[in-house]
């Protein structure tokens, strides 16, 4: 299951989200369960309706989900009991672990990858891939196999994951490690270039930290115009 | 010989990050810094890799991949621009790094910029397969989600792949070009490429520091302490 989880969005798309994602671990459990190679028609009807979260916590979903469907196999559960499940959960995994994994995480092993790379090279790419994967594949495994033994008690769980304050810790350390990189980018570029570099580089950051946030989302279009920009001035002796 | 077995290598590590950064996995293979880090390995080049990867890292680390908003193709973008950046570099006549650093970036980004057009490409073919399968489902007929998650995975490597294909061939003949041309690369592209950094460090400043006050504190505090350092460090 938990390999299986890994391909939710494998077929990503506008219409079904990740639901073709979840048909695929799940269709696998009613096989186990059923020792058949084909489900049944009301199995197929009842995980293929859309479902969409957060990729990493929708392992305490499938967990629990397959925990439910052994549940009813075994005529303990009704149906609606496992579509409650599933659609009950969903939007607060998704809220709480894109803003833990995607907004907080993924920047701050950015940032510190960068700081380490500056100084130390390669160790920065392997600083990011260990820091971010330490917590994604611990909540990948620990997610189904919680979810699995708790089952509907799973809802009781989300309370007690504790991303909401990791995201604040987080938050602050990257909030540290950027005033780092901000100053520590200026040094490398005064060492290798021109003393102005120093209070150059963090107003920019502060000032575009500051513009609206449509501004911050077409991030790529602007480096764009401002490199090509910066290509001709210096090119024409304007700059540099 | 050499430039085939680069490409393709590039290529192949074109596919799998494709593969990393949505449809499975989702290890980080497709951040900037990682994937630009494993092309400058390939090449033979990591400190170009590295320093590529710095750039694309900060321009990209704020940008949050969440609903349905699609990315630019980040680690395609900085696979290729890194192979740019590493062949300008070994051309005879380009005295200037930063002036092919600077190409290497800015050329990332413009594939970045076209991938994300493929993306929404494999997006609506993934639409279709998805159509597909719950049609049969709902018909009774048997249903394998295998099969459709097995075509969603190659078609989301043969992206990746595919583009990054494309990106090298059009770079290779830019580079070929301006190899004709090498006069204004002797300039110092330096302030272009810092100006670019503390643009996406700013992104950084509005995830991090802005809608806090008390996160304006620990910035403050890892300026000063940072500022310290350095010029200790100097003395």
């Amino acid at each position: 299951m938990v390999l299986r989880s890994m391909y939710l969005q494998a077929a990503w798309n506008y219409e079904g989200l990740q639901t073709l994602g979840f048909a695929y671990v799940m269709f696998s459990v009613a096989r186990r369960l059923t020792s058949r190679k084909s489900v049944s028609r009301e199995f197929s009807a009842r995980h293929t309706t859309l479902f969409n979260t957060n990729p990493i916590l929708s392992s305490y979903i499938i967990g629990a989900t397959a925990k439910l469907e052994e549940e009813h196999e075994a005529g303990q559960r009704s149906a609606a009991d496992i579509e409650v499940l599933k659609s009950s959960l969903a939007v607060p995994l998704a809220a709480i672990g894109d803003r833990f994994f995607w907004a907080t995480l993924r920047p701050f092993s950015g940032v510190l990858g960068i700081l380490i790379a500056g100084s130390f090279g390669l160790l920065g790419a392997v600083t990011l891939l260990v820091l971010y994967n330490l917590f994604h594949l611990y909540y990948r495994v620990k997610g189904v196999i919680r979810g699995y033994s708790l089952g509907a008690g799973v809802v009781g769980e989300i309370p007690k994951l504790g991303l909401m304050k990791l995201s604040q810790a987080v938050g602050w350390l990257g909030a540290v490690a950027l005033g780092v990189l901000v100053i520590g980018a200026g040094y490398a570029w005064v060492i290798g270039w021109r003393r102005e570099a120093l209070f150059l580089f963090p107003l920019i950051a502060v000032a575009t930290g500051l513009l609206p946030e449509s501004f911050q989302k077409r991030i790529t279009e602007v480096a764009i115009a401002v490199g090509a920009a910066g290509l001709v001035l210096t090119a024409v002796g304007v700059l540099g | 010989m050499g430039m085939a077995r680069d490409i393709l290598l590039l290529c192949l590590a074109g596919g799998v990050c494709a593969l990393d950064s949505t449809a499975v996995w989702q290890l980080m293979l497709s951040q900037p810094l990682v994937s630009s880090t494993i092309a400058g390995l390939v090449l033979g080049a990591p400190e170009v890799g590295i320093f590529v990867g710095i750039v694309l890292q900060l321009v990209w680390s704020g940008a949050v991949p969440v609903g349905a908003r699609p990315m630019p193709d980040a680690p395609v973008g900085s696979l290729s621009g890194v192979w740019f950046a590493a062949t300008l570099l070994e051309t005879n006549g380009f005295a200037s790094p930063s002036f092919c650093y600077l190409l290497g970036v800015i050329s990332a980004l413009c594939i970045a910029l076209v991938g994300r057009h493929t993306i929404l490409i494999e997006r609506e073919i993934s639409r279709k397969l998805f159509r597909g399968f719950i049609r049969r489902a709902s018909a009774g007929e048997k249903a394998f989600p295998e099969r459709v998650v097995a075509a969603a995975v190659a078609i989301a490597f043969a992206r990746g792949f595919i583009l990054c294909l494309l990106a090298l061939v059009a770079l290779a003949l830019i580079a070929r070009l301006l190899a004709r041309n090498p006069a204004f690369s002797a300039r110092d592209y330096g302030l272009t490429l810092l100006i670019i950094e503390a643009l996406g460090a700013g992104v950084l400043f509005s995830v991090f520091v802005r809608r806090s006050r008390t996160r304006v504190l620990a910035f403050a505090g890892g300026l000063v302490w940072a500022f310290l350092v350095m010029n200790l460090s100097q003395r």
